[in-house]
């Protein structure tokens, strides 16, 4: 267990300088600078028109920032980058090629890698959920800060975002060329888009089931835990197999 | 030049970007069709034209969200094989002409960015055929939009490509065309569009009500590109050896 602790804390300290940490935190200042921007142009409109339909201010906040900001979109492309930069290093570099060669076991070797792809997704989602509640306070949104709404909003993207993260993270430890699983996971998330409005495909397509996350009336959550945890663990393993028979020269 | 463009095309025989060039606007035009198909009703009941409702369908997230990323990863791979093989800088020692390298560079990357608009092209012409849309084919529906919409896209084709070329660091170029390219949709809807060149394919394609000058999106598209082009080759023939 210390050796994987080791390779765990390994792989966070090669991120230092890398472009990991911009990707992953760029993602939710570009989507929350949109949503003060749409807040500061529109606020009365939009909560006008949000309490018609029942919503309270807070959920109009998280419906707003998942669909007009383009959370949707922008999160699993940021996942993309971010598991496609943590294998590029590696390649770049021959790093993976040099660990490979040490007594360390290639399923420990993947599930490090895997972590810390899952540590970068959730300090991306505390660092959204923390200036989405910040944009809230700014714009005086009525009634106090909904914690339930927020916390069921993070733990819903978290699950829908891992399964997306094993499978990129497959893909990316599968080619040293970077462009493959860059390609591969922008073409899932745009495809997605129109295809996520069938629950029946949206079930079956990764990329689809952050757009199930919000935690609203009549929103299909399941659809998106479910995915999430299935395609999770279904990656994963599918990840660990083809890791674990990965020649070292490749 | 001939035999540079050669060379160019030779290097991405066998890499990947050919293949996703090929194979993404195929996934649009597919989306494109499923939503139309499912709405079929909504979007035919004012008497619509088929193929324009295909072409609005497939066009939307072709050209705000998968255009400006394929363009992106294509100058980025384009470039990323020189920086990771050192074939740049040992290009740059032999006695070949250095605006001979860019241009072909640039040309190869814009000619494959073409190849992505034909296919999206070709796919729509294929989706219309298989769903038997009425009428005759409306070429300046299926080709000549497109291909407006490539010109439009030659601003974001020269930035990315200066990025890509100039820093071997391909997240940064990645970064910026990915990063840019996602509020495109939003701020094409804002009288602010013309700032933002990553609104001119949409701008171009989907015109529309909010398409309130025309020519903008081609012309500032052409200029910016030019200019650019230019810029790039000046700083281009000034780059040393070892950077």
């Amino acid at each position: 267990m210390r050796k994987f602790f080791d390779l765990l804390w390994t792989d966070i300290i090669k991120q230092k300088r890398s472009l990991v940490w911009p990707a992953a935190f760029l993602a939710p200042l570009i989507t929350e600078a949109l949503l003060f921007l749409d807040f500061y142009l529109r606020r009365d409109y939009i909560l006008n028109r949000a309490a018609k339909e029942g919503l309270s201010a807070w959920q109009t906040l998280v419906l707003e920032h998942h669909l007009t900001a383009l959370w949707f979109i922008t999160l699993p492309m940021a996942v993309t980058v971010v598991c496609a930069l943590l294998y590029h290093a590696e390649h770049a570099s021959g790093g993976l090629r040099y660990t490979l060669s040490l007594p360390v076991g290639k399923g420990r070797l993947y599930l490090s890698k895997w972590c810390t792809g899952a540590i970068f997704l959730c300090l991306m989602l505390l660092l959204d959920a923390l200036m989405l509640a910040a944009v809230g306070k700014i714009f005086r949104l009525p009634g106090g800060l909904d914690y339930q709404l927020l916390m069921s909003y993070i733990v819903n993207q978290a699950v829908a975002a891992i399964g997306i993260l094993s499978l990129q993270m497959w893909l990316s430890s599968v080619t040293p060329n970077v462009i493959l699983p860059l390609a591969a996971g922008f073409i899932g998330i745009t495809t997605s888009l129109f295809l996520a409005q069938d629950q029946n495909i949206a079930r079956i397509i990764p990329y689809a089931h952050v757009l199930y996350t919000m935690p609203l009336p009549g929103e299909n959550n399941r659809l998106a835990l479910e995915g999430g945890i299935f395609f999770a663990a279904f990656f994963l393993v599918a990840g660990l197999l083809c890791f674990s028979k990965k020649d070292v020269t490749e | 030049m001939k035999k540079m463009l050669e060379v160019e095309l030779l290097k991405l025989k066998n890499s990947w970007v050919l293949l996703v060039a090929t194979l993404a606007p195929g996934f649009m035009v597919f989306q494109g069709v499923a939503n139309f198909l499912r709405y079929y009703e909504l979007f035919t009941s004012r008497g619509q034209n088929v193929w324009h409702q295909i072409y609005l369908q497939s066009s939307i997230f072709y050209v705000s969200a998968m255009l400006p990323v394929l363009i992106t990863l294509i100058m980025v791979s384009i470039a990323r094989i020189e920086y990771k093989s050192g074939g740049l800088r040992y290009f740059l020692t032999l006695p070949v002409k250095r605006s001979g390298v860019y241009a072909a560079k640039l040309i190869v990357g814009c000619m494959v960015c073409l190849f992505n608009v034909l296919v999206f092209s070709l796919s729509l012409l294929v989706a219309g055929k298989v769903i038997n849309a009425p009428g005759s084919i409306p070429y300046d529906i299926i080709l000549t939009k497109p291909l407006m919409v490539y010109i439009a896209s030659l601003p974001v084709m020269i930035i990315t490509f200066l990025l890509s070329i100039n820093i071997s660091q391909m997240g940064i170029p990645l970064g910026i065309g990915i990063g840019f390219a996602l509020p495109s949709l939003l701020v094409a809807n804002t009288r602010y569009w013309v700032f933002y060149p990553w609104t001119y394919p949409i701008m171009a394609a989907l015109g529309g009500d909010f398409f309130e000058k025309a020519y903008f999106p081609f012309a500032a598209g052409f200029l910016i590109f030019v200019l650019l082009a230019f810029a790039g080759l000046r700083w281009f023939m000034e780059k040393d050896v070892l950077d």
